[in-house]
């Protein structure tokens, strides 16, 4: 601090990184893991139907308007998600109830058959599936999600302090990073470390930004309040920003008055955007003289902004005042589209997951670069070093240890009864308990020791997986590869891969335990 | 900082996370809303202005706690945030509704 | 197909930057390159990165085709650093 630009900011690069290391490490991964939340949703639901060619969205809005009437027909809104992309494995029906006297509003949520609109739900085992994986990122666990987006949102902010501080230490960014001298110790961690930052740069300062974005208002709420002190302007002026012309206010009418059939405006829908082009229909206010219907493209490219079509819920008209895309709301949406990579094929889902691999083995690489510092420069009758004991032990329990949770997630998905109470809390217990657990063995073993274990512990969770899987349900690799069903395919193999890149660690391990216990200075530490 | 006894450096320290985490976020929020209410001055949409002065504000406060780590002392951190932030305040007052201007 | 062939180009493209640098370019040939071949590469090296524009944004359109430019990138860039470390103790075998 306080001298050269660079020194000052390696030392905050190594503090603010330190600190926020192993809770960035879980946000990195788990987030990772979220780009191929529907993929893992299907994986762990293997009683769903198996992708097919779907019926026409017209027909099978019809299904599911019939089961939204029956089931819910005071409902405060409802959500038909039609199927025909990755995250909508199913036709969808969901509602959201009127608040009750406490004010407590309830979400439900059916898969229904595209034959019958029957649901299966109830075949289905109850699972937290992808989408609890993927909400760990961003709103943790155990915690009210204000606290929890509160703690990732500061995150992020370091993350980018960190990202940014280690561009200004990286003076020859472009000459140093084709450098990688592996077997060298620190050395080779501090090449691996920038070779994994500086090649995916952009995707690390896209993911931390945007990440800030989505709840921007949450996290930087100062400006709106003091130039919006009304709540009610306040709400106008976040709609405004982001744009223009916001929907035609439709007069509040409780009276009760029918809804139209919703197949014909997707029929018009279609007829502007193409066949199967619609994702996500959206009725405020069912049954009420001032319902209203929106419906909503699928994203297939995150620059494009496309307004919903609208319609009055009671007579079908339209309402007609587009909401169009302010500049600064293009910006957002397309971010945050980034962000989410929904519209990613799979070359580009591919990508996306290597990047995210790749920012957090950056933040894997950077926590064990800080002890091998350490311990590179401490004399060698110093007295033992809590701080480097304790840093060790986090890394460990942190790096190794949430792969294993996350392992023991999916074989809790497989092995827990299929009628059990709280199925899908358990699972979640689960990860967290042998995550846990992770943590124990490395406080109580040998550090090199502890590692080597864990790594081949890993290695067996995430490698037997396939293998449980095709005991235990008939959606293996012997049946995906065959049918060609190549999304639940890829996540056998992946775990496979998972599970040879901690066996490879493992011997890695090895090979250094047997190296450093040769250095008697070392195999104190 | 290097020759200072260990007490005095923890403290400067301290006083310079606090600086950098605290005051940066409020200068960085004032900075925001300066921006938001002199484009909408400007003519600019102040909804939109403030929505995009939010969304650059977060690489702003990464850059003023990087900056606040820079500064040769704790002291002199402090002494910039608050020459800023009285500034900016004193700016953004004059332009609010119900300010002087 | 166009993806392959923009991380064919992506990849030679980050290949020549690196050559264009003596530590790397010492690998391959004796010496430090001469100043007009260390020009050489790095104009072919930004022109193949440049050029793999067009495969990138030929399937998806512009504004994903980026996105796939910077993915490859990275990919092809670490490609090209992890086949300089190991050329190394190739050679040194």
């Amino acid at each position: 601090m306080g001298t050269g630009l660079r020194q000052s900011m390696a030392w905050l690069h190594r503090w603010v990184g330190l600190l926020f290391g192993w809770l960035l490490f879980f946000i990195f991964l788990t987030g990772t893991l979220g780009f191929l939340d529907s993929e893992i949703d299907r994986w762990m639901r293997p009683e769903l139907p198996a992708p097919t060619a779907w019926p026409p969205a017209t027909r099978l809005v019809t299904l599911a308007e019939a089961r939204l009437r029956d089931k819910a027909p005071t409902a405060e809104s409802w959500f038909i998600r039609l199927p025909g992309d990755r995250e909508t494995p199913a036709l969808m029906a969901s509602w959201r109830t009127r608040p009750d006297q406490n004010g407590k509003q309830a979400f439900k949520d059916e898969a229904l058959s595209s034959g019958t609109g029957e649901p299966i739900t109830d075949a289905i085992r109850e699972t937290g599936g992808g989408q609890t994986l993927y909400a760990m990122h961003y709103a943790l666990h155990y915690m009210p999600r204000e606290a929890g987006l509160a703690i990732t949102g500061a995150a992020a902010m370091a993350m980018l302090v960190a990202l940014l501080s280690g561009t200004v230490i990286h003076r020859k960014i472009f000459a140093d990073f084709f450098t990688f001298r592996p077997g060298k110790g620190q050395r080779s961690w501090l090449d691996g470390h920038t070779l994994l930052a500086v090649t995916s740069l952009p995707f690390h300062l896209m993911i931390t930004w945007s990440g800030l974005i989505m709840y921007l208002f949450l996290y930087m709420p100062l400006p709106l309040a003091t130039l919006y002190p009304d709540p009610t302007a306040r709400d106008r002026a976040v709609a405004e920003g982001s744009r223009l012309a916001p929907e035609e206010p439709v007069a509040v009418n409780a009276a009760p008055a029918p809804l139209v059939p919703l197949a014909p405006l997707v029929a018009r829908a279609e007829a502007r955007w193409g066949a199967g082009s619609i994702g996500f229909i959206r009725v405020e206010d069912p049954g009420r003289a001032d319902a209203r219907i929106a419906l909503h493209k699928r994203t297939t490219d995150y620059a494009e902004d496309v307004p919903a079509l609208r319609f009055e819920g009671a007579s079908g008209r339209p309402i007609l005042a587009l909401e169009q895309p302010t500049a600064p709301g293009r910006f957002r949406t397309a971010i945050l589209n980034l962000h989410e990579g929904i519209f990613a094929g799979p070359i580009l889902r591919f990508l996306y997951i290597g990047a995210g691999l790749a920012g957090t083995a950056m933040i894997g690489t950077g926590l064990i670069l800080w002890t091998e510092k350490r311990r590179a420069r401490r004399a060698s009758a110093a007295p033992p070093d809590r701080g480097l004991a304790l840093v060790d032990t986090l890394n460990l329990g942190t790096i190794v240890g949430l792969p294993v949770g996350i392992a023991a997630y999916f074989w809790a998905n497989r092995l827990l009864p299929a009628g059990m109470e709280g199925r899908a809390a358990w699972e979640v217990h689960i990860l967290f308990l042998a995550w846990g657990l992770a943590y124990i063995l490395a406080i109580w073993r040998q550090r090199a020791r502890a590692w080597r274990e864990l790594c081949w512990f890993a290695a067996a969770a995430w490698g037997l997986l396939p293998a449980l899987n095709a005991i235990n349900t008939d959606r293996h690799l012997g049946h995906s590869l065959a049918v060609g069903d190549w999304a639940l395919a890829a996540l056998d193999l992946g775990m496979l891969a998972v599970g040879l890149f901690f066996a490879f660690l493992a011997r890695q391990a090895a090979v250094k335990s047997r190296a450093v216990s040769a250095e008697p200075v070392e195999a104190l530490a | 900082m290097s020759r200072a006894p260990a007490a005095i450096r923890k403290l400067s320290l301290a006083s310079r996370a606090l600086a950098a985490i605290a005051g940066g976020y409020v200068l960085a929020s004032l900075v925001t809303a300066a921006i938001a209410l002199l484009l909408g001055r400007l003519g600019v949409s102040q909804a939109q202005a403030l929505l995009a002065a939010t969304m650059a504000s977060f690489p702003l406060y990464a850059a003023i706690i990087m900056a606040v780590f820079h500064a040769r002392s704790a002291a002199r951190a402090w002494a910039a945030l608050v020459i800023a932030a009285a500034s900016l305040a004193a700016f953004a007052w004059l332009l609010l509704p119900g300010g002087a201007a | 197909m166009m993806a392959l062939l923009a991380f064919l180009l992506l990849s030679a493209g980050f290949a020549a930057l690196a050559l264009s640098m003596a530590q790397h370019y010492r690998k391959l040939q004796y010496g430090a390159p001469a100043a007009s071949r260390k020009l050489a590469l790095r104009g072919a090296g930004w022109a193949l990165l440049a050029a793999a524009f067009v495969p990138s944004i030929h399937d998806l359109g512009v504004s994903l085709g980026i996105v796939l430019w910077f993915g490859l990138a990275a990919l092809a860039a670490a490609a090209a650093a992890l086949i300089l470390a190991l050329w190394r103790s190739g050679r040194r075998a």
